[in-house]
């Protein structure tokens, strides 16, 4: 039987009760209670329940048989098994982009840690000379016009080391390589979904449509919180923009 | 004064590493994961924890809601630094009796700030403690 939506109809007249059927013993139980027959009452009651039942079931069995069919049309041809197959691959590719931000990022670091102190080491040695030069000229004059452009030359140049802001540059440097982390959370999430799809498909593929319980792994871990940081243009409900916000919902907290 | 740094990602605990030794904290350790910190604290004798949210097998807010409750952490100051920027995780780990909350990507001056406040408070709370 296929009704009006091209859908297959498993129940048949007489498991599906009609209205009429369902107000004729609404009525008569009406009735029976008005004439105080609650034992007969509650019995068309049941009755009705058990309707109810029949056609839930009836209803049921019409969706496990669409779900059934639904699934046996899909194709499950060597084209979803070559698909199935590249997913390991897709996450193999995505863990060493991961590695190779990692690397950069960690290569990065290193040189910064090693320019850092020799740039304090700069500023803090001209600083020295800066002021044992302006002791000299203070105590011993300027000798000669030779001299003089030599110590206007060195003044110029212990200032250029003073405030050469190569500490404050390394440290945003040093700031920046924060990328590999949010891109790496993003895509280790990436890669989870991924990885539970193909699960997926292995589970169709393996012909048992109804299994798929083990495929729960992304998502919330405990209270419905999500982890993983917000993807502009995907995840903007509900996120706060900046550090301001995040210290006036905090205050609303006692904070 | 001993921070432990609990992060997954190798590059964040070393540019936290960085920025807290800039601050003069020279007794830093690290952990990459909350399930490594917790026994690292329950034996070390830290004095702040700076922890990520999102790690593999205990989160941030797991780890906070275990030290809160362990009768010998549960004083530890607890600073989220984290990507997570949703009201709803904030929300929770207020509740869960965080001391400060950095989103990512953050700033030095953001992190000596969140810093001075939390040992300001604690120091507020020790004198009202004595009075």
């Amino acid at each position: 039987m296929v009704d009006s939506n091209g859908m297959q109809q498993l129940g048949s007249g007489s498991e599906i009760p009609d209205v009429k059927d369902i107000l004729e013993k609404s009525r008569s139980m009406v009735t029976l209670l008005e004439q105080g027959q609650t034992d007969a009452a509650v019995q068309l009651l049941n009755e009705l329940a058990r309707m109810r039942e029949r056609e839930l079931f009836a209803e049921l069995g019409r969706l496990t048989r669409h779900l059934h069919d639904a699934l046996k049309s899909v194709r499950l041809g060597d084209e979803v098994s070559e698909l199935v197959n590249e997913f390991p691959d897709a996450r193999q590719r995505l863990g060493y982009v991961v590695r190779l931000t990692e690397e950069a990022a960690n290569k990065t670091l290193s040189i910064i840690e090693g320019l850092i102190p020799k740039a304090e080491a700069v500023s803090s040695q001209a600083e020295q000379l800066l002021e044992q030069l302006q002791t000299f000229e203070s105590t011993a004059g300027v000798v000669n016009s030779e001299t003089a452009a030599l110590h206007t030359g060195l003044r110029h140049y212990l200032k250029m080391q003073i405030n050469s802001g190569w500490h404050e540059a390394l440290s945003e440097i040093m700031m920046a390589q924060d990328f590999q982390d949010i891109t790496g959370q993003i895509i280790q999430r990436v890669s989870l979904l991924v990885g539970d799809i193909e699960m997926g498909l292995v589970d169709i593929l393996r012909k048992n449509p109804f299994a798929g319980e083990e495929s729960s792994r992304i998502g919330a871990r405990e209270q419905g919180l999500e982890m993983g940081p917000a993807v502009p243009g995907i995840d903007d409900a509900d996120r706060l923009d900046n550090q301001d916000d995040v210290d006036q919902l905090l205050m609303e907290y006692g904070f | 004064m001993k921070v432990l740094i609990v992060d997954d990602f190798s590059v964040m605990r070393r540019i936290i590493k960085n920025l807290l030794r800039e601050l003069g904290f020279s007794s830093i350790s690290e952990a990459d994961d909350g399930k490594t910190a917790l026994p690292m604290l329950q034996q070390g004798s830290f004095d702040l924890v700076i922890s990520d949210w999102n790690m593999p097998l205990m989160t941030g807010i797991e780890l906070l809601r275990a030290i809160r409750a362990d009768q010998r952490l549960q004083a530890m100051p607890v600073l989220l630094v984290t990507a997570e920027n949703k009201r709803e995780n904030i929300i929770h780990a207020a509740q869960a009796g965080v001391n400060g909350y950095i989103v990512k990507p953050f700033t030095a001056a953001t992190l000596n700030d969140k810093l001075t406040r939390i040992f300001e408070r604690i120091a507020a709370e020790k004198a009202q403690a004595i009075q």
